[in-house]
């Protein structure tokens, strides 16, 4: 069964302005979490439409089974920064900017899952809902 | 959704089916694979070479075509090489991972330009090209995207060598060329090609004679969504123009794969005319200046530039001459973000 991964924002907002502090909770859960070899969370921006894809992680931490206390990567793990100026969030019509908080799972014999959690980030905040997708 | 195992991946827009660590180690056999052909043949090359191999061993590398055999062999070498390094660094690692690790590599670049405005704004484009050109009215001179005298040198260069060349095959085959029909036609071609290399470039530096340096200058950097500023225009040469007029506009651009070719693509997202003149006369004395008004709009959004996909934000001076001759010059700006 794949894992599933919970990214939850310490304040209940998903629009944000340039500076502002960002602080994640996130943790997985499995039915063999024995196999989890790392975990990492980034804040990245990448672009959506007619172009060749782009990426940019603003913000990155790993945590490797190794290095975590007890070596238990299923506890709740806290991810702070600070947005950056730019670019801001934008929906043009051959051109899309999200931003995004991915949280990506490695376990044994390379098998990867990743969970996005997107931000909007604005000059002036508009409250919009946004949905949480799941890839593999 | 679980994983399923197949030999062949295919690409479906962005995503990619089949595992990327098959992918991946399918990579770097080939490299691997590729370095260890160019390493044997070199050898082999070198062995034959220098005549430690018996007669039987030598395979034919001892012969003249020894140095074609050793060329290839060593762009397999590096090709497989690098290839194979390239590969070895990613294997394990997510795309967010290296994404962080050439974002810290680009921190440290000790040639960033730390003066410019852009400097705290990530993604957007490089400004030093205007914060670093006063103007002589305004603050600040915009400098154009295609310049002119640049192409002229260019188009010297290339004109220069190649009547050289044309010359030099003339005069060197002069005796042969009436024997040689084929080397005649050869010789022919080039001159003409040189012919039409001059007159192109007496066309190019008439135009640019007559025509003139458009300058642009802007009363204050950086530009921000609902600030309005001031804009003086001049228009040098020897013209008589029907219309002039001045743009603001903005452009998504992006470039894709299509196949084995790389292609791009705009789509313009914002243009407004912010100035007009019609019958206007310039001479190489007086060039005809002019200053106004413009905002930037209001929630625009900002100048973005990343590898493959950009927003560009432009002023587009356009004329009209009266022999019907419509001449269009651009000159980039960068447009911030509203300020905190």
């Amino acid at each position: 069964m794949d894992p599933s991964i919970t990214i939850k924002f310490r304040t209940p907002q998903e629009v944000f302005h340039p500076n502002d502090r960002l602080e994640v909770e996130y943790y997985v859960e499995a039915s063999d979490l024995s196999s989890l070899n790392a975990m990492e969370i980034s804040l990245l921006w990448y672009t959506e439409g007619k172009g060749e894809q782009d990426i940019y992680v603003h913000s990155f931490e790993r945590r490797e089974r190794r290095n975590v206390a007890n070596r238990d990567l299923s506890q709740v793990f806290l991810f702070q920064c600070q947005l950056p100026k730019t670019p801001l969030s934008y929906h043009g019509t051959i051109l899309k900017i999200h931003w995004c908080i991915r949280v990506t799972t490695q376990f044994k014999k390379g098998k990867t899952f990743y969970e996005d959690r997107p931000i909007l980030l604005l000059p002036t905040g508009k409250v919009l809902k946004l949905q949480q997708t799941s890839h593999l | 959704m679980a994983f399923k195992f197949r030999i062949w991946g295919k690409k479906i827009r962005h995503r990619q089916t089949g595992s990327p660590l098959v992918k991946s180690l399918g990579e770097t056999v080939f490299f691997a694979v590729l370095l260890l052909l160019g390493l044997v043949f070199a050898s082999l090359v070198a062995l034959a070479y220098f005549g430690i191999l018996n007669e039987n061993e030598r395979l034919g590398f001892e012969g003249g075509a020894w140095w074609m055999v050793l060329s290839l062999s060593l762009s397999f070498g590096i090709i497989g090489g690098s290839g194979l390094v390239y590969n070895l660094f990613r294997i394990g690692i997510s795309k967010e991972r290296r994404a962080a690790v050439l974002r810290k590599a680009s921190d440290i670049d000790i040639i960033r330009d730390t003066f410019s405005a852009s400097h705290d704004y990530p993604s957007l484009p490089k400004d030093f090209h205007i914060a670093n050109s006063p103007g002589t009215r305004l603050a600040f001179r915009l400098p154009a995207r295609q310049s002119v005298g640049w192409r002229l040198i260019f188009i010297t260069i290339f004109g220069t060598i190649w009547t050289i060349f044309s010359l030099g095959m003339l005069l060197g085959n002069f005796q042969e060329v009436e024997e040689n029909q084929a080397l005649g036609w050869f010789t022919l071609f080039f001159l003409a090609v040189s012919v039409w290399i001059i007159y192109y470039l007496i066309q190019q530096i008439s135009y640019y004679f007559k025509v003139g340096a458009t300058h642009l200058e802007v009363s204050s950097h950086p530009l921000r969504p609902g600030n309005i500023y001031e804009l003086f225009i001049s228009q040098a040469g020897r013209l008589e123009v029907q219309e002039l007029q001045v743009f603001l506009v903005s452009q998504e651009r992006c470039l894709f794969l299509s196949g084995t070719n790389s292609r791009a693509e705009t789509f313009l997202t914002y243009k407004e005319l912010l100035f007009e003149q019609k019958n206007i006369r310039t001479n190489s004395q007086l060039p005809y200046e002019a200053q106004f008004q413009f905002m930037v709009p209001t929630d625009s959004m900002h100048s973005f530039q990343s590898e493959h996909n950009s927003i560009d934000w432009e002023l587009c001076v356009r004329f009209q001459t009266k022999e019907q001759t419509i001449h269009e010059k651009n000159y980039p700006i960068v447009i911030f973000p509203p300020e905190d």
